[in-house]
């Protein structure tokens, strides 16, 4: 249906190109110009009836209907709160728009409607969390076996079986329950707050408590945390993208009621949960909480209650299934050969079940849900505090890194630094000549005075205010003085902020860009007077202009203007000079720019400043190292071509002049350009970029709450050192879950080859299915977890970032684990065969192979700490403590069966002659040996695997 | 004497690679108006409405060099995209290169050099044929910025194809303009009209030949806006239109984005002056020099004069004599015409100007290359 739309529109002559989103029901089009709205909702009306009537696309009418109600029909009688006046809604909802709710009404809201959550934060019950362990398909071969071996008769072996799958159970459920509070813990938003009107009193409440009837405040920067009927705005607009997909803001209008069946992306009385204001104020009435949400509906459509799941635990998931389904087939084959050889029936049910047995790897699971928990609780006490599961393992792929300039690699303390009056620079004591503008500064200013001394709002309106006051403005009687009477917020695509005053001229003061200041002006303030501003002074402002910015400095102008004006209007004003300020660079910014190359990731800046200020600090950073700074100076980066971006983005050290909601296009054209991007932010503004990222990072201390919300990472101290720590901590728990695989992965193939080999030789030297049981157990489980504890390698941050699209085992990897378990497998066999030579097969000989095979394992668990054999130092071969008694509990069990008679009978094991265990650990050293052999030569995984 | 037609050609303000020149030379301008001998290299290239600048220099540019290249489109006349904006500029910038006093001093060339210099007795001493071509593109800028040609838009190009007769133009035989326009085009016979009355009859008010019956008049609108967003441009394309045309050897080194350490910019016009001093002197009717420089060398190694039969006296002895009189080392070029200084005097702006109709013949600037005081000493 969308595919049918898009290409009936796109044959409409003015229509370049046309985007069509069913899950939003939004129509997103390109058009030439000249074409008016009317024509364009004309042009889709016309396409849908088209398409309606079978003309372009067999799709019945029916569909034409647009699916933007998406929680479907099972909610037909939810209201259309959207095609509702405010009244109305207000109404039905019985509250007061001007009052709020009161207090009780709310309290017994909250118990009937419950907490304003998101579905994903429902925890699931411990039951089921245990139910699911019981769920997988490991399991489902073990529970398979135990039925054959109870039809077989062998109801002991069934028994343990089934103890083994409980156990494992108890096991992998108190592993990822422990997981799964880590992770709970850290995306819990409840704490979040919002400012309603309660009882005619702007109250400020936590997200969780709101209720529908809350009347809802929102500025700039709000995240909506419930959906909401607007009844009063001010050029509000709200990036829907998280919802709908559309990148610019959208405006919104109380007035307007849409059609019940309009799109998500074009109801514009609405404000819905999880989207943010990006410019304008405004006043809702909260009309439906938690999971009654459009945003928490649709999550549900596309997903269950289930914790998010990191992408590398899913892979493994994939891995694991691949692996029994590769193993159940190889079982099939080989019970058919066998049959077909004419060996006994029973025997070869048994010994298909052996092999079926020996080859689940019942650690891979556990493992890596352990490896994530341990992570995410190793990183929050480091300060770093991980908000989605994914983002530990995307910190360790980051490739490229955008930071926000301010408040990222400054300290976001803005200070005066030097002031143009007119045409001239004027130092910044001279109180005197520097009173118009000061007083400019200190009029149009959200900053607040706070006992004398200036507070709050942003740090460079703050800074401004100290300006003024240093200046030797006083600022309370001035403002008292002159009113003000309204304010023109800087908003997309309109660089500055005008306020008007009541008392006189001049009446109105503008503050911004100076660039976008200069073009209104017409006259100048210069000391002998107000004079027309002519070409050579434009000129000469620029200078100064440049010369302040190349400082570097962030620059604002003023201008003033003695009559009033609408907002939309411009011009007619009067230059009154520039002040410059700056944000010095936080202590470590230039180390942690170097670690970051150092680690193979490129680091871009995205700063508000001009190209010159740019420029200069990517100089004191030393980002280019050296070679020539590319700086991408744009204003109007989202309306480049999204390629043409993509391909300047790959190469830019310093995105220039980039005001907030451009930020997105940035992040996305990277992304576009193939790399895994992380993105540090604390602005109003940063929602967008943050989310669209791989990895959001805010900063903890200084960042807003809505930073912090949306991101998935937060640096709690601010310090970009914990961000370097957390990128080590993020690779190395990829490399640890990839060597515990590794190793589980190479052992599992060996008892399969040693269980292949065996059957096939004769009929009774196979293993018994309760001894490879033990073997996996002893020698998988707890060793994978150990190999997941280790510490990052020292050089983990000299290394390249892993390419996003190499799988988790490297094709070079799987060769050598491959020649790794052939070995393993080799040295359990020679011990197999010694001892079915001395005492044909039987217990004694299984007794060796067991003793053999399981040491063999645990033994070369010590030499899977290094992917590559040639980091492997054998004098710290056993640093890693939990790994050394892993092995050393393993071990116990391992010999247990050899003091435990029952337990031997149980699997089908002797105790052994010494000369015989002699032989057995003899073979299981081979393994450990070769492979330290193997790190002394020197070879290249191409050698391997393309030999001549 | 053989007959020959000879064609120039030059664009306006608006033309891509014209934009890049001035963006170039507004850098250098930017350095030494600051007074800066940094050894700035400024390139530029303009590509799908892109504007990609690399500046090298031994320190920092003191203006912010995104907005320089935007005020230098805005300029030329192309209206933002939206309200505040301009084309997106990505610099490359590597200053704080070791600084060198070979390279600040000025005093060596660094590379061969090899630069013509060309004056006759035409007006302003120019060939006619790049002399009309520039001036049909400056009526063009003027005639669209006073909007009698409103229309227009700020990409446009003007040749002129010129009948010589003993090496002195003779007969005007076709002028072609080229031109995009600012919404939907106009009427052809409209256009030609107001293009043949507001540019073509005052470019050549005062000139030795005019169009008559006999001169092809073709004009070429285009069916887009023209500049930036529609084709590309790039710093020193337009090296012919710099200086003489087609009409003498050139060099072909790029003359806009060097500062006045560079020796091939600095020599074209020292090469320049001096043929014009040869010219005033009444040494000859016609006079090219050739400076040729080596690496390393303060002063050139060759100066060679080709007066075309037109010379009162030798062409050895006139070279004799300029060797004899000017100061042709590369230090002393630049001491002379205060090449390091002229954007300070000129508010700001002097090299940008040449960046536009033309570096030779430029009385309107003052050149100092144009100025013929020391032509008394030669004769």
């Amino acid at each position: 249906m969308a595919d049918a739309l898009e290409r009936c529109l796109e044959t409409h002559p003015r229509i370049k190109r046309a985007r069509v989103r069913a899950s939003t029901g939004s129509i997103i089009l390109e058009t030439r110009p000249e074409l008016s709205p009317e024509a364009l909702t004309g042009a889709v009306r016309i396409a849908l009836e088209e398409i309606a009537a079978g003309k372009t696309s067999p799709v019945p009418p029916k569909s034409t209907r647009p699916n933007g109600n998406a929680a479907g029909d099972k909610n037909a009688d939810r209201p259309v709160w959207h095609a509702m006046p405010a009244a109305e809604v207000a109404r039905r909802l019985r509250t007061d728009p001007l009052l709020g709710l009161n207090a009780t009404e709310a309290a017994d809201r909250l118990l009937r409607c419950g907490p304003n959550c998101m579905p994903a934060e429902e925890r699931r019950s411990q039951l089921a969390l245990l139910a699911e362990q019981f769920k997988s398909l490991p399991v489902g071969m073990l529970t398979a076996s135990a039925v054959v071996s109870l039809a077989t008769g062998g109801v002991a072996d069934a028994i343990a079986t089934m103890a083994v799958v409980g156990l494992n159970a108890v096991f992998g459920y108190v592993t990822e329950g422990q997981a799964e509070s880590a992770i709970h813990a850290l995306i819990d938003t409840s704490s979040q707050t919002v400012r309603i009107l309660r009882d005619g009193a702007e109250t400020v409440v936590k997200g969780a408590d709101l209720v529908p009837g809350d009347i809802l405040l929102v500025r700039p920067g709000t995240l909506i945390p419930a959906d909401a009927r607007l009844t009063e705005a001010i050029r509000l607009s709200v990036d829907e993208s998280a919802l709908t997909g559309e990148t610019l803001p959208v405006e919104k209008h109380p007035g307007l009621t849409a059609e019940p069946s309009a799109p998500l992306g074009a109801r514009p009385s609405m404000l819905h949960a999880g989207t943010i204001v990006a410019a304008g104020n405004g006043m809702a009435i909260v009309v439906a909480t938690g999971r009654e949400t459009t945003t928490a509906r649709i999550t549900l459509l596309s997903r269950s209650t289930e914790r998010p799941r990191a992408p590398v635990e899913a892979e493994l998931d994939r891995l694991g299934t691949r692996l029994v389904q590769a193993s159940l087939v190889a079982c099939g084959l080989f019970f058919s050969i066998g049959v077909l050889r004419g060996y006994a029936f029973s025997t070869m049910l048994k010994d298909a079940l052996a092999l079926s047995v020996a080859s689940v790897p019942e650690g891979l699971p556990v493992v890596a849900t352990t490896t994530m928990a341990l992570g995410l609780r190793q990183m929050e006490r480091k300060g770093v505090l991980i908000r989605h599961i994914d983002a530990i393992e995307s910190l360790g792929a980051i490739q490229t890194i955008c930071l926000d300039k301010t408040g990222t690699l400054t300290q976001n303390r803005m200070k005066v630094v030097a002031a143009v009056a007119g045409l001239s620079e004027v130092a910044l004591d001279d109180g005197k000549r520097l009173k118009v503008l000061a007083e400019a500064a200190a009029l149009n200013n959200d900053g607040e005075l706070d006992g004398g001394e200036a507070t709050g709002s942003s740090s460079t309106e703050h800074a401004l205010l100290k300006f003024a006051l240093d200046c030797g403005i006083h600022v309370s009687e001035l403002r008292e003085a002159r009113k003000r009477k309204a304010t023109m917020e800087r908003r997309p695509g309109q660089p500055w902020m005008t306020t008007l005053h009541r008392g006189g001229a001049p009446a109105a003061l503008v503050k911004g860009a100076p660039e976008a200041v200069l073009a209104q002006c017409d006259t100048i303030s210069l000391p002998r007077g107000v004079v027309p501003l002519d070409n050579g002074m434009r000129d000469r402002i620029r200078q100064l202009n440049g010369k302040l910015a190349a400082k570097p400095a962030r620059i604002i102008a003023f201008a003033s203007r003695n009559r009033e004006a609408g907002d939309g209007e411009t011009g007619g004003f009067t230059w009154l000079g520039l002040v410059a300020m700056a944000d010095p660079l936080r202590n470590g910014a230039k180390e942690f720019v170097a670690q970051a190359q150092a680690a193979g990731i490129d680091t871009v800046i995205i700063t508000g400043d001009q190209a010159a200020t740019a420029g200069a600090l990517a100089r004191d950073l030393d980002l280019a190292r050296g070679k020539p700074v590319k700086i991408v100076d744009s204003t109007e980066l989202a309306d480049l071509d999204p390629a043409l971006l993509a391909a300047l983005a790959r190469r830019a050290h310093v995105f220039a002049r980039v005001s907030p909601h451009q930020k997105l296009a940035i992040v996305q054209a990277l992304q576009a350009a193939g790399r895994t991007v992380a993105m540090t932010g604390d602005g109003l503004n940063d929602g967008p970029a943050l989310r669209a990222a791989n990895v959001g990072i805010a900063m903890g201390a200084s960042g807003t709450d809505l930073a912090r919300d949306i991101a998935n990472v937060v640096i709690r101290d601010d310090q970009l050192t914990t961000l370097i720590n957390a990128i080590a901590q993020g690779r190395s728990v990829y490399k640890n879950i990839r060597r515990a695989l590794k190793f589980l992965i190479a052992t599992n193939m060996s008892e399969i080859a040693v269980s292949m080999v065996e059957a096939l030789h004769g009929p009774g030297e196979i293993e018994t299915p309760m001894e490879l049981l033990w073997i996996n157990l002893a020698t998988d489980v707890l060793p994978g977890l150990g190999l997941a504890l280790a510490a990052p390698e020292e050089d983990v941050m000299r290394q390249q970032p892993r390419s996003p699209k190499e799988g988790i085992i490297p094709k070079p990897d799987l060769l050598r684990m491959g020649g790794d378990s052939a070995i393993i497998a080799a040295s359990a066999l020679i011990a197999h065969f010694a001892g079915v030579n001395r005492h044909g097969p039987g217990p004694q000989t299984r007794g060796m192979t067991f003793l053999s095979l399981s040491l063999g394992q645990l033994l070369y668990t010590l030499v899977c700490q290094r992917n590559d054999p040639r980091k492997l130092h054998p004098e710290r071969i056993f640093e890693n403590k939990p790994l050394d008694l892993a092995i050393l509990i393993s071990s116990g069990f391992v010999v247990l069966p050899f003091f435990v008679p029952p337990l031997g009978r149980l699997l089908g094991i002797a105790p052994l002659r010494s000369r015989d265990a002699a032989l057995s650990i003899a073979t299981a050293i081979i393994p450990f040996a070769s492979v330290l052999a193997r790190r002394g030569i020197q070879f290249k995984p191409e050698e391997i695997e393309v030999p001549k | 004497m053989r007959d020959f037609v000879t064609t120039s050609e030059s664009v306006t303000i608006g033309h891509p690679d014209k934009l890049c020149d001035q963006i170039s030379d507004a850098v250098i301008d930017a350095y030494l108006a600051e007074g800066i001998r940094s050894g700035v290299v400024a390139e530029c290239a303009i590509a799908t409405g892109v504007v990609f600048l690399s500046v090298r220099a031994m320190e920092d540019p003191p203006v912010d060099l995104g907005d320089l290249a935007r005020s230098i489109v805005a300029d030329a006349g192309y209206p933002p995209v939206g309200a505040n904006s301009g084309p997106t500029v990505l610099v490359e910038l590597s200053a704080g290169l070791k600084s060198t006093e070979e390279i600040i001093g000025g005093k060596v060339a660094r590379h061969m050099t090899t630069a013509f210099g060309y004056a006759c007795g035409d007006d302003a001493a120019m060939p006619f044929p790049v002399a009309a071509a520039h001036r049909l593109s400056r009526a063009i800028d003027t005639a669209r910025r006073d909007g009698r040609l409103g229309w227009l838009s700020p990409d446009a190009q003007a040749q002129v194809a010129v009948g010589f007769h003993n090496r002195r133009p003779s007969d005007l035989k076709a002028i072609a303009l080229t031109f995009g326009s600012n919404g939907a085009p106009l009427p052809f016979a409209d256009a030609f009209a107001a293009l043949k009355t507001e540019v073509i009859s005052p470019a050549f008010l005062g000139l030795s030949l005019s169009p008559g019956r006999e001169t092809r008049i073709v004009i070429r609108p285009l069916s887009v806006f023209g500049g930036p967003e529609a084709h590309s441009g790039l710093t020193g394309r337009k090296t012919a239109d710099d200086a003489y045309g087609s009409f003498v050897r050139r060099g072909g080194a790029a003359l806009s984005g060097k500062d006045p350490a560079r020796a091939d910019r600095i020599a074209a016009y020292a090469a320049r002056h001096a043929a014009r001093q040869v010219i005033t002197a009444g040494l000859a009717g016609e006079c090219e020099v050739q400076l040729s420089y080596l690496i390393g060398d303060e002063k050139p190694i060759s100066v060679e004069i080709d007066s075309f039969g037109s010379g009162m006296i030798a062409d050895s002895a006139i070279s004799a004599r300029l060797r004899e009189k000017i100061d042709f080392s590369i230090g002393g070029i630049a001491e002379r015409m205060q090449l390091w200084e002229l954007p300070r005097l000129h508010g700001g702006r002097f090299y940008r100007e040449l960046a536009s109709y033309g570096h030779m013949g430029r009385e309107d600037l003052d050149a100092p290359w144009e100025d013929t005081a020391i032509a008394a000493a030669l004769a």
